[in-house]
């Protein structure tokens, strides 16, 4: 995975750091965290979008326009680490295609409906695993705690190695990550299959 | 958590393959099956994140591509014929391969559009066709499903199964090399394949790790039989080049172009070399270099480059890359049938899997009895002064490892089914019981927080309490160990009586808490232990040596003074004897001597007495050795 973000500490911690100087209003410092965060994003939406939404709306624009958007509220960002940020902008990201998505269903296209229709309706994800188990999974990820969710979004959504996970979540260590992910996926296996268990 | 719901969240938290069949048939609790299923749909949810990694990652060309001509590149985001291509995912023999979209039937698919470099136009079809038939000869799980070879504006394209995932050598390089176990995964699955391609009198001719594709869901793939051969066509075997790629080719084959079934044995034995090390067992800059390293037998052995690989899997490949090819394997099943034999040896193997057999079993408890039993023999015989007299064999002394190993294993048992009740009630109530699930999800999260579920801080409690409970053993029973230890170097015959006071009948009780202690200290050490090896094995990580040599000496410490003193402290009876009017013990005879402990004379207490003295009357009947201690003077 080549985009993802470095595993070096310093760079990591730059990210901070950029967020830090963007929260000042430093414009460069903004631009230059919206570069890091945008590849991860980019490959998560890939999955989340179906194919009707992405040939009107290049996935990249979507991820970018939602992320120069989120960062716009910098002053209510409360980010102390990388994995923060990630999961904060993964959800703004995931409630921009919502949005998006219950557009294009309130207006459909004044075209003929394509023969392809109903796979066209779902994006790659909800093709793979269906919509109700997107949604428990949703609901469960949003019963976790913030570092649990964290690890999950990082790990298993946006495939942060556990040198980076390690960086991202303020672990020691990369196997302190990867103790931290299997803790936070057993919680959230947990929490999907009990529907409203805290 | 069960253990096979622990090792699936590890491999899904890895991105490796989870063989759900396995798991399903290995939990049995309702509760954890219903994890399991929650497990999988994390597990899909994760694989298809990285699917679209790879997708997106995809669609981006590599940097250089050897022999990639520009023209095929431009043709991603084009349509061919009724399908759109959506991105070129790779190169085959003879093609380029692209990820297509079938709008018709609604599915994507791999089209191969055949290359013009090196082939004349006219030629290109008949091979492509030719690709296809052969493909469509072989229907196989392990063997890349052919739909069929379309001709649209004048270019034919083979349209094949697409598969979701990545070629082992991109898998290999981004990973580093595998161990042996996944190796021999990977190989068992490419021999079925190539077996099936066999069987269908084709030869691959191009195995290597380019070649074969692991999908998403850890399905194993052999692609690409563009430079195949059909072994029925005697002519075409007769007049075909060299073909595949020279790094993987058996040496026959580059010296003479003689393809066959050893040939792509040799070719999977370079494969399973290459995952393992990410070398090849030749190497060369050239065809040439190479034919002239398998001529002088310049090969790296396995061993050399993985010294820590199982023996077992080494024979495995080193005889597949045999350089006569009557040496090989004869077939990809003969291949596939050691490799099946393989794991347990390719495994570290458990002490269980370890022992060959019941007799090697009985064999192996047999003898550690007989070495408990003689080493507390030979204390006891030590402490009596009764050395030079001693005249008990194995039989005696497995018989006293045995005895001596009652207790220990009555206290075994108490504390395992105190762990496992403990164990089955907090599964019972978490599982039923909400609070009860709230306040484990409470204390789990509180030990995660303090990082007391990693291997190093499980192992470092494991070492505290073994060594606190033996440090507790230790000084409940001071005053007897201190009354076992000043014996030394004087025995029972010279030491003051005070010394022995702790032997007599009036602290048998010391005595009994002496062997409990310590067998619960030797237990401990068992039962903290053994869960952190477990949890390293889970994990793949190592415990810290000096953790780990510390909680060995603390076991054999348990151990060696719970077993020790156990003929001295339960074990005494011996024949009593009168000699000269005072109560005397037979340590034992030589010659026509007998050795007598009389407890209650002066020091020395022990007397070396003809068998044919009349002061001697020995009484034909046995009594504990110090219950008469309390007389000594």
């Amino acid at each position: 995975m080549p985009e993802l973000p470095p595993a070096d500490r310093a760079a990591v911690d730059t990210t901070v750091e950029l967020l830090a100087r963007a929260r000042a209003g430093d414009e460069g410092a903004r631009d230059r965290l919206v570069e890091r965060c945008l590849p991860p994003l980019r490959r998560w939406a890939h999955g989340r979008l179906p194919a009707f939404v992405r040939d009107l709306h290049d996935t990249a624009d979507v991820v970018q326009d939602t992320v120069i958007a989120a960062l716009g509220r910098l002053p209510s960002i409360e980010a102390h680490r990388e994995g923060a940020l990630q999961a904060y902008l993964r959800q703004a990201l995931a409630n921009r295609i919502t949005d998006i998505i219950r557009y294009r269903r309130r207006r459909p296209d004044a075209t003929d409906v394509p023969e392809d229709l109903h796979a066209r309706d779902a994006s790659p994800l909800e093709q793979a695993i269906g919509v109700e188990n997107i949604r428990r999974y949703d609901a469960a990820l949003g019963r976790l705690s913030d570092e649990d969710r964290q690890a999950i979004v990082a790990r298993l959504e946006l495939h942060y190695s556990y040198d980076d996970l390690a960086v991202a979540l303020g672990k020691p260590t990369a196997n302190a990550a990867r103790v931290a992910v299997l803790r936070a996926m057993k919680r959230l296996a947990e929490a999907m299959r009990v529907p409203g268990a805290k | 958590m069960a253990d096979a719901l622990e090792e699936v969240l590890v491999q899904i938290a890895d991105g490796r393959s989870v063989d759900w069949a396995r798991a399903e048939a290995l939990v049995r609790d309702p509760a954890d099956l219903a994890l399991l299923a929650e497990l999988q749909v994390i597990a899909h949810l994760s694989d298809t994140h990285r699917t679209a990694v790879d997708d997106a990652a995809a669609a981006v060309p590599p940097a250089a591509v050897e022999g990639r001509s520009t023209l095929s590149m431009s043709r991603a985001g084009t349509s061919w014929g009724k399908y759109r291509l959506l991105g070129h995912v790779g190169e085959g023999a003879f093609g380029d391969v692209y990820r297509a979209h079938d709008a018709h039937l609604h599915r994507d698919l791999a089209i191969k559009l055949l290359q013009v470099r090196g082939v004349s136009r006219d030629e290109l079809p008949a091979r492509l066709l030719r690709e296809a038939k052969d493909l469509a000869r072989v229907r196989h799980t392990n063997v890349v499903t052919v739909y069929g070879v379309e001709d649209h504006a004048g270019q034919v394209g083979l349209c094949m199964e697409f598969i979701q995932g990545q070629t082992l050598d991109a898998r290999a390089r981004a990973e580093g090399p595998l161990s042996a176990d996944e190796a021999m995964v990977v190989g068992r699955a490419v021999c079925r394949g190539l077996s099936a391609i066999h069987q269908a009198g084709l030869l691959h001719r191009d195995v290597k790790a380019k070649n074969v594709m692991r999908e998403w869901g850890g399905r194993i793939v052999l692609m690409d039989l563009g430079a195949g051969l059909d072994t029925s066509d005697a002519g075409r075997v007769a007049r075909a080049r060299a073909a595949g790629t020279p790094l993987c080719m058996a040496p026959e084959v580059l010296l003479d172009g003689r393809s066959s079934v050893a040939s792509d044995v040799y070719s999977t034995g370079v494969l399973l070399y290459f995952l393992v090390t990410g070398r090849y067992p030749i190497e060369g800059e050239s065809a040439d270099a190479l034919r002239r390293r398998h001529a002088e037998g310049r090969r790296v052995p396995l061993g050399e480059r993985r010294p820590d690989l199982p023996d077992a899997f080494v024979r495995v490949v080193e005889k597949a890359l045999a350089r006569d090819p009557e040496e090989r394997y004869g077939t990809a099943n003969e291949l596939l049938a050691a490799l099946a034999d393989g794991p347990a040896a390719a495994r570290p193997a458990s002490l269980w899997e370890q022992a060959p057999s019941v007799s090697g079993l009985v064999l192996s408890v047999g003898t550690a009895l007989i070495v408990l039993g003689a080493i507390n023999t030979r204390y006891f015989d030590m402490t009596l002064g009764r050395a030079d007299f001693a005249n008990e064999g194995p039989a005696d002394w497995l018989r006293f490892g045995l005895l001596s190993c009652v207790a220990p294993l009555v206290v075994l048992g108490l504390g395992i089914s105190v762990v496992s009740l403990a164990v089955a009630l907090r599964h019972l109530a978490v599982s039923a019981w909400e609070p009860a699930r709230r306040a484990d999800t409470v204390l789990r999260d509180l030990l995660h927080r303090l990082q007391l579920d990693t291997v190093p801080a499980c192992s470092g409690l494991a070492l505290v309490l073994s060594g606190a409970t033996l440090a507790l053993a230790w000084w409940s029973s001071l005053p007897l160990l201190q009354s076992l230890l000043s014996i030394f170097p004087d025995d029972v015959s010279t030491a003051p009586a005070a010394r022995l006071a702790f032997l007599g009948p009036a602290h048998s009780a010391a005595a009994e808490d002496y062997r409990l202690w310590f067998a619960v200290s030797t237990f401990v050490c068992l039962a903290v232990w053994v869960p952190v090896v477990r949890l390293a094995g889970r994990r793949r990580e190592r415990v810290n040596r000096f953790v780990a040599a510390g909680g060995a000496v603390i076991f054999a410490l348990s151990l060696a003074l719970l077993d020790f003193p156990y003929r001295l402290l339960v074990q005494n009876a011996l024949e009593v004897a009168t000699w000269q009017g005072q109560e005397c013990f037979v340590l034992g005879e030589r010659a026509s001597n007998v050795l007598l402990f009389c407890p209650t004379v002066p020091p020395p207490r022990n007397r070396t007495v003809s068998i044919a003295s009349p002061d001697l009357q020995r009484r034909g009947m046995s009594g504990a050795l110090f219950n008469r201690i309390a007389e000594a003077k």
